[in-house]
């Protein structure tokens, strides 16, 4: 734990009960986050990485308290978070704030652009309308849009000019962390690109700490300083995006970056593809979860899960395999 | 073909520079129009309002939906000078159906105006919150909703006495579970939408976001729902005169006109006719009204 | 009918699809020529609203109507020309010798009947054959499409299936009847990458097996330079490049395709800005006069305005619709 860390996560864990039968008891637990350990640091584009059902859009609304974590600890700016009770954790909010995937859905359809930008102003500030107002048209020229926008509904826009809204209103108290939750993914490529400069200039002026959460591996590596590889729940590798995409040492992390396609016709992939389907986050496999997929797989991942070990320079795997490598070293 | 197009492109740039509000409401006038049964629907409400408005100026016979008779003048078939005839006191039967149309109207707006008072706010509270308070609120609604409407109207009226303030007071009560249930079941999946999480994460008060964010995506429904019960509260309040518990004579309402009309329905067939036809029409209009409401906000919603 | 070695299987000329809608109307497809030839995999390639779903739904005779027009243009399959046609002879066509492969498999299936039972149907439909021996054949081509334990699959139901094993069935049935032509519309977009790779893999193999010609939709240029060989990249409705998968990579002649390449993130890129294409798709109500894609270009001209350009060969198969190039190669 560094002192510079703008959010510490400890431990996190997020079950959802699946209830059955006629009362409605509580049969199973859906494992959707399953400990989960991370440090994002002040300025640091932090990529949480993974393919559908393993937990990172859980782990996000964890982070930002819209659902109450099952276990684990959370730390803002070296304050617990985890158990904050609702006045203090409003107080908090001005700092952290999000940008949703789905441009359609993420502004309230019946508000106008002016209120939707206004509306975290007029929550925690005592501004008067005039300089709210004054700010809004500041924050969408910042982001791109223009005066005459304010008093438009959100459905008379394109994805990418929403999700600029999105952007603005998440500016609009000057947070020091914003959680972007695969805010690109329902746009276009060309809109993206315009979308992922933005980002990064803001951060640049702003001085924000990025939590992004994507399973798109090169808009990843473009983007991150450090990312985690989450699988089922856990986080199977993480460290410095360079050095994982140069030397990934998970199977999966392997399997992942062997699968994407590139836009180059001489580099043809698919030389080791990954068999079978994610398992259901409701009956993991016991042992280590990605076990049933790994073409390593020994007797030891069928019945132990590994611990996440620091190979050297802050880049972390959880594989029995790697363990014993680097142990043996 | 492609001239109404472009006629239509010139008229929306037109009102692309006005306000928000008027610019949505500008952007579906074209579909409404398109719409034959709502068009006649708004032309009959319209219509209806204006008369009401105007019907102490525009009735030959004022004083006879005040409480003035005119016994010379009983039982007088429709003719030039009684559009629709008089009645059993000698009364102005048009007059006292225009007179009807306010009062009609005013139960109409009273009426719903109250059950969605009460009906939405804990329709959306019972959504929003989940759990035990939505339990209780939803039981609460299901005793209310056992009953049938009508009968429930009837057992409060009567307990209450017949009058017409009573009538509204207790068709109020039968009505507003309907929405309340109606706007919990919306309640539940706008909740769940993105833009309601993001609120939650701004920090944004929880009531602040039951009555900006989440009510006012779920009233589609409500809207068309309220529009068509118009209607029906209309011929439940004349079905409650009728049976002689909601207006008292001598007041104009129509089902009291029709209740009285029926003993003399064989020989002086205009009494119940006319304020019958009246109930009919207007109950049909907002049906219609009701009607149009829901397709054009639909296909709206999805180009939204 | 048989196909001379350079006949094209399939020969898009002068196609115009146009919608009425509320807004107005809409010029959706507008494509000069196109070609694919037997056995090849042609990719069509571009973002939302560029009219690349459209043509493959114009092919099959799929579009909406009222509502969809077809103005002009043929679609010359095996040298016949199926927009004459009339609907009973399309839906001989379709599922036997073109079939479609769509999106989104979830609701490309029934969800009230057994995956089994929707895939006999096209079987029995098309090849004449009772219950029993179609469904045989059904087991063959899940056992082919490489579904484990395709007995169990057939007595499933579409939400029993992860996405992965639904688009496996969905492409089973698209091959069951050996079509000529296949046409994938984003196979894989809602998959994830793992899977992705699965079924991408799975088309190269059939591809290899069945000697069907592919014609893949999507947005994602990373999928057609893998299993591709020619590309059509579009753009607001109309074609503006054409050519082999390794001469479009490489040597991107189209300002947009070039730009396109470029705004994609990938190693390399990280640490600069991204090129962006400034401005925002045209609406296809009023698209711009002259190139549709000159308000955005950064090298437009005075002539781009005032008239399209046609697609023109530079001499190697790679053809472009821009004024840039000159017919026969030189700019």
């Amino acid at each position: 734990m560094q002192t510079g860390d703008v959010l510490i996560v400890e431990g996190l864990k997020k079950y959802f009960p699946v209830r059955a039968g006629l009362l409605l008891k509580t049969k199973r637990w859906v494992r959707a986050v399953d400990g989960v350990d991370f440090e994002i640091g002040r300025t640091e584009t932090f990529g949480l990485v993974g393919e559908s059902g393993c937990g990172k859009t859980t782990v996000a609304r964890t982070i930002l308290r819209v659902i109450e974590p099952t276990a684990g600890r959370l730390f803002f700016e070296g304050v617990e978070i985890t158990h904050l009770g609702r006045e203090e954790m409003r107080k908090l909010r001005r700092d952290i704030q999000v940008v949703f995937q789905d441009p359609f859905w993420s502004l309230n359809p019946r508000m106008i652009v002016k209120d939707i930008v206004a509306e975290p102003m007029e929550t925690h500030t005592r501004l008067t309308r005039r300089e709210v107002e004054h700010r809004v048209i500041e924050l969408l020229e910042t982001v791109g849009l223009a005066k005459e926008h304010l008093r438009r509904y959100p459905h008379e826009f394109s994805g990418g000019q929403r999700q600029r809204i999105a952007i603005a209103r998440a500016l609009s108290l000057n947070p020091k962390f914003i959680v972007l939750d695969e805010p690109t993914s329902a746009l276009d490529v060309s809109v993206q690109a315009q979308i992922i400069n933005l980002l990064e200039e803001l951060q640049e002026k702003f001085q924000l700490t990025y939590l992004y959460i994507s399973h798109d591996l090169n808009l990843i590596q473009h983007i991150s300083d450090r990312i985690a590889v989450m699988y089922l729940g856990r986080i199977v590798e993480s460290g410095p995006v360079e050095e994982i995409f140069t030397n990934p040492l998970h199977p999966y992390t392997q399997a992942l970056l062997e699968a994407i396609p590139v836009p180059d016709p001489n580099i043809k992939k698919g030389k080791v593809i990954l068999e079978g389907g994610v398992p259901s986050p409701e009956n993991p496999p016991p042992g280590c979860k990605f076990h049933t997929r790994c073409r390593y797989a020994t007797e030891t991942c069928r019945e132990k899960e590994p611990e996440l070990i620091d190979t050297g320079g802050g880049h972390t795997a959880a594989c029995h395999l790697i363990e014993a490598q680097h142990a043996a070293a | 073909m492609r001239q109404d197009w472009n006629v239509m492109k010139r008229y929306r740039e037109r009102v692309e520079a006005r306000l928000p509000q008027v610019r949505e409401i500008a952007y579906t006038w074209p579909i409404i129009r398109g719409n034959v049964l709502t068009m006649v629907g708004i032309a009959i409400v319209l219509a209806l309002i204006v008369l009401g408005v105007l019907a102490p100026v525009i009735s030959p016979y004022p004083e006879h939906a005040m409480g003035a008779t005119s016994s010379e003048d009983k039982f007088q078939p429709p003719s030039f000078r009684h559009l629709f005839g008089t009645d059993e006191l000698g009364r102005d039967i048009f007059s006292r159906v225009l007179f009807g149309i306010r009062i009609s109207f005013m139960i109409g707006v009273i009426v719903i105006g109250l059950a969605l008072l009460v009906g939405l706010p804990l329709g959306v509270i019972a959504g929003c919150a989940g759990g035990k308070l939505d339990e209780v609120i939803m039981r609460v609604t299901d005793m209310f909703l056992s009953f049938p409407a009508l009968l429930l109207a009837l057992a409060i009226s009567a307990a209450l006495g017949p009058a017409l303030v009573n009538s509204m007071i207790a068709i109020a009560i039968a009505w507003w579970p309907w929405y309340t249930r109606l706007v919990r079941g919306q309640a539940v999946s706008v909740k769940e939408r993105p833009f309601v999480e993001a609120a939650v994460a701004t920090g944004v008060r929880r009531l602040r976001i039951i009555f900006r964010h989440v009510l006012p995506n779920c009233l589609t429904p409500i809207i068309v729902q309220a529009s068509m019960d118009f209607g029906s509260v209309i011929l439940t309040a004349a079905s409650l005169s009728f049976l002689g518990l909601g207006a008292q004579p001598p007041e104009p309402e129509w089902g009291l006109m029709v209740s009285i009309g029926r003993n003399y329905f064989l020989t002086n067939w205009w009494l119940t006719t006319f304020p019958g036809f009246a109930i009919v029409i207007t109950v049909l209009a907002f049906n219609f009204l009701g009607d149009g409401l829901r397709e054009i906000l639909d296909p709206r919603a999805r180009r939204i | 009918m048989g196909l001379r070695a350079e006949e094209p299987l399939l020969e898009i000329k002068n196609l115009k699809v146009c919608f009425n809608t509320y807004y107005g109307v809409v010029k959706a497809v507008d494509i000069d020529h196109l070609k694919l030839l037997k056995g090849e995999t042609l990719g069509l390639v571009g973002e939302t609203g560029c009219g690349k779903t459209v043509t493959a739904l114009t092919v099959l005779k799929l579009i909406p109507s009222p509502g969809g027009t077809i103005e002009d243009g043929e679609i010359l399959f095996k040298g016949e020309n199926l927009l004459s046609k009339k609907e009973a002879e399309m839906r001989k066509i379709r599922g036997k010798r073109i079939s479609m492969i769509f999106q989104d498999p979830m609701s490309s299936l029934n969800p009230v009947f057994r995956v089994g039972d929707q895939a006999s149907r096209i079987i029995v439909l098309h090849q004449d054959l009772q219950e029993k021996e179609a469904k045989e054949k059904v087991l063959q081509v899940f056992e082919l499409v490489g579904l484990p334990s395709p007995a169990r699959v057939f007595e499933s139901y579409p939400h029993e299936l992860s996405g992965g094993m639904r688009q496996r069935v969905m492409i089973s049935m698209a091959i069951s009847c050996n079509p000529d032509l296949l046409i994938a519309d984003e196979p894989t977009s809602a998959l994830d990458v793992t899977i992705q790779a699965q079924i991408l893999r799975l088309l190269k193999d059939l591809r290899d097996k069945i000697g069907a010609s592919i014609m893949l939709i999507t947005h994602d240029l990373a999928v057609v330079a893998q299993i591709c060989e020619k590309v059509a990249v579009m753009y607001a409705g109309s074609i503006v490049e054409f050519g082999t998968v390794e001469s479009i990579f490489s040597r991107p002649l189209h300002p947009y395709t070039k730009m396109l390449l470029e705004c994609i993130p990938r190693p390399g890129t990280r640490g600069r800005k991204l090129t962006a294409i400034h401005g925002f798709v045209p609406s296809l109500v009023d698209p711009p006069p002259g190139c549709r894609f000159h308000p955005r270009c950064p090298h437009v001209t005075d002539l781009c305005s005032k008239s399209r350009p046609g697609l023109v060969d530079l001499g190697d198969g790679h053809l472009v619709s821009c004024f840039l190039y000159k017919q026969g190669g030189g700019a």
